[in-house]
């Protein structure tokens, strides 16, 4: 009897004190948090200042006076709904593409026995350690020599085959598409189908999500990229988002109303997509194990 | 069984080849022109032309390049800080959501969101927060009666400022795959380590960490890479006010490798030197990835 007594005070006690640690930990990590949110939030409410309000000094939190101007300017004098709409055929056509071509040799990969199968994965898996840097300027050459500067195709097209295009979703598909018994392929074998009907209509409705998870990685990581088309694009309408924005800083004077405007444009579609697709997106970071 | 297999040596032949060419054309080839341009003096509208001149650019770049010195020592300065704070701090960060009972949702939309947003567009939102008149951090640091710093202006702060950035949009993704590994330890060697009595902090360090062994490892060496060849931020963030886009300021005090292959092969269009410098890079992440090949078996738990 004695001993249940003391059990249930200890246990109270106990229960005490993890409260406790519970709320400090909370206190913690909402510091933590801020420090990543303040940001954000920062730039989001400066997009609505005005271009005097942006640069007074002591700064602002909340803006005095309400404006969409920047956001006008923006769009209208700085073209930048056409680098957004850059942005999204780009990485959109990017997408399509490397999600066509790596579930189609992923399957190759998964289900098929055919001479040098591992070397070829190999050779295919090597490239992504390459630093984008050796590439770059070779690339570039080539890109030139095919008329494709200022076209989106000088985007596309090397930037699909690179490898965090398709041999990284070849990679995730294989992987995928190995966890597909057999038996299914084979029985569509027997009934007279061909390969590609196969591909099409066993394992592609088979591995959405392996195919969801490549799709979003490619977008997401392509949407976000600087450097390469920063070397093929010179005319200023074909200029992708990051390009568009990274071009506000190459101004003698610097224009800070446009510079958050610009960052919220990239950023706040990112923010609503999280927060829609956030379970989604965080299983697929730690499946793979992989910032692209 | 046998037919099934025979008849089906075309269907990875048709799917492969063209992926294949076109890997080779946009990957492979480069990289071959990349290690050829820099052994000679290329000359880039007839590359027939061109003077092969064996290891000259090389020993050019590491004896009399001032340029290349800074961007050797500021890449390795670039990774040492970076790896040394995004790991540890991804680390503590998961341990502390792996405690709590709820709320983590939240926790992990603001920490994640720095790592999947657009570089370009971090970098340039944070040189409006370091701007030195009126960004908010000297705003805070007057109001906590701090001296007022250049930031971006200095060149012996500029380059901490990026890796600063860089390190805020980074820990994101250490944490998360820190969190997730700390999910799926086994509550058998927590249970074990409690029953010999073991407080938390004990438990964390002396069970849970060297059972995210793995994690560490891999995360140590990916951020090693990927801190190597950064570009985004420190293009966007030291723009020297040129038109053409010219990074690295102030004067050259934040030039890193990536850059200076852009600055030398594009702007000046020196692609024998701009590869050369290139080459270097290769052969360092080659070195860097035998490492992690031979001390980290290619095998993930999560």
């Amino acid at each position: 009897m004695i001993t249940n007594i003391s059990n249930s005070n200890r246990l109270s006690r106990n229960e005490k004190k993890e409260r406790a640690g519970q709320f400090i930990a909370h206190i913690a990590m909402l510091v933590i948090a801020l420090a990543f949110i303040v940001p954000f939030l920062w730039m989001l409410l400066s997009s609505f200042k005005t271009s005097m309000e942006i640069i007074k000094i002591p700064p602002t939190f909340i803006p005095k006076k309400f404006t969409f101007n920047n956001y006008k300017t923006i769009f209208e004098r700085l073209n930048f709904l056409r680098y957004f709409m850059n942005s999204i055929a780009v990485s959109g056509a990017i997408t399509v593409f490397s999600m066509f071509a790596s579930s189609i040799a992923g399957f190759v990969f998964a289900k098929f026995k055919f001479p040098a199968k591992e070397v070829l994965f190999i050779v295919f898996l090597t490239g992504l350690m390459i630093p984008f840097a050796v590439v770059v300027i070779p690339m570039y050459l080539l890109v030139a020599k095919f008329n494709w500067t200022d076209n989106y195709l000088g985007i596309i097209v090397p930037l699909t085959v690179s490898p965090f295009g398709i041999p990284f979703g070849t990679f995730l598909m294989r992987q995928f598409m190995e966890g597909i018994p057999m038996e299914m392929v084979e029985a569509a074998r027997i009934d007279g189908a061909s390969n590609f009907w196969i591909y099409f209509r066993v394992m592609l409705p088979l591995s959405t999500t392996g195919l969801g998870g490549v799709g979003i990685f490619t977008f997401l990581f392509m949407y976000n990229q600087l450097w390469w088309p920063l070397m093929v694009i010179s005319k200023q309408k074909m200029r992708t988002l990051p390009l568009g924005i990274a071009s506000l800083t190459f101004q003698q004077i610097i224009r800070y109303d446009m510079i958050v405007t610009g960052a919220s444009i990239a950023i706040v579609p990112m923010m609503i997509i999280f927060a829609f697709a956030q379970q989604r997106l965080v299983k697929g970071v730690t499946l793979t194990g992989l910032k692209m | 069984m046998k037919t099934f297999y025979k008849r089906s040596y075309a269907f990875p032949f048709i799917v492969l080849t063209p992926l294949f060419l076109l890997y080779i054309l946009f990957v492979y080839y480069p990289l071959g022109y990349s290690i050829w341009a820099s052994l000679h003096l290329w000359v880039i509208e007839n590359p027939s032309e061109s003077t092969f001149v064996g290891l000259r650019h090389y020993f050019e770049l590491f004896t009399t390049d001032p340029r290349f010195a800074t961007a050797l020592r500021n890449t390795v300065i670039y990774v040492a800080v970076k790896t040394a704070f995004v790991v540890p701090a991804g680390l503590l960060v998961a341990a502390l959501l792996a405690y709590l009972r709820r709320g983590q949702r939240f926790y992990i939309f603001s920490i994640f969101l720095p790592a999947l947003c657009t570089p370009a567009a971090i970098g340039v939102l944070f040189t409006y927060l370091f701007q030195t008149r009126f960004g908010l951090f000297n705003y805070i640091l007057k109001n906590l009666l701090l001296p007022t710093q250049p930031f971006l202006s200095s060149p012996k702060q500029a380059l901490f400022c990026v890796i600063a950035v860089d390190v805020w949009a980074f820990i994101g993704l250490t944490t998360l795959i820190f969190y997730a590994g700390l999910l799926n330890i086994p509550e058998v060697f927590v249970e074990a380590a409690r029953v010999d009595g073991a407080g938390k902090v004990r438990t964390f360090f002396g069970v849970k960490v060297p059972l995210l062994g793995h994690s560490i490892l891999f995360l140590t060496v990916y951020t090693i890479v990927n801190a190597f060849q950064a570009f985004d931020f420190i293009f966007v963030m030291t723009s020297t006010g040129s038109t053409g886009g010219s990074a690295g300021g102030p004067g050259i005090s934040s030039y890193v490798m990536s850059l200076l292959v852009y600055n030398e092969g594009m702007l000046r269009g020196q692609v024998d030197r701009g590869t050369a410098v290139a080459t270097v890079m290769l052969i360092i992440v080659f070195v860097l990835t035998i490492v992690q090949f031979k001390y980290l078996k290619p095998k993930w738990e999560y």
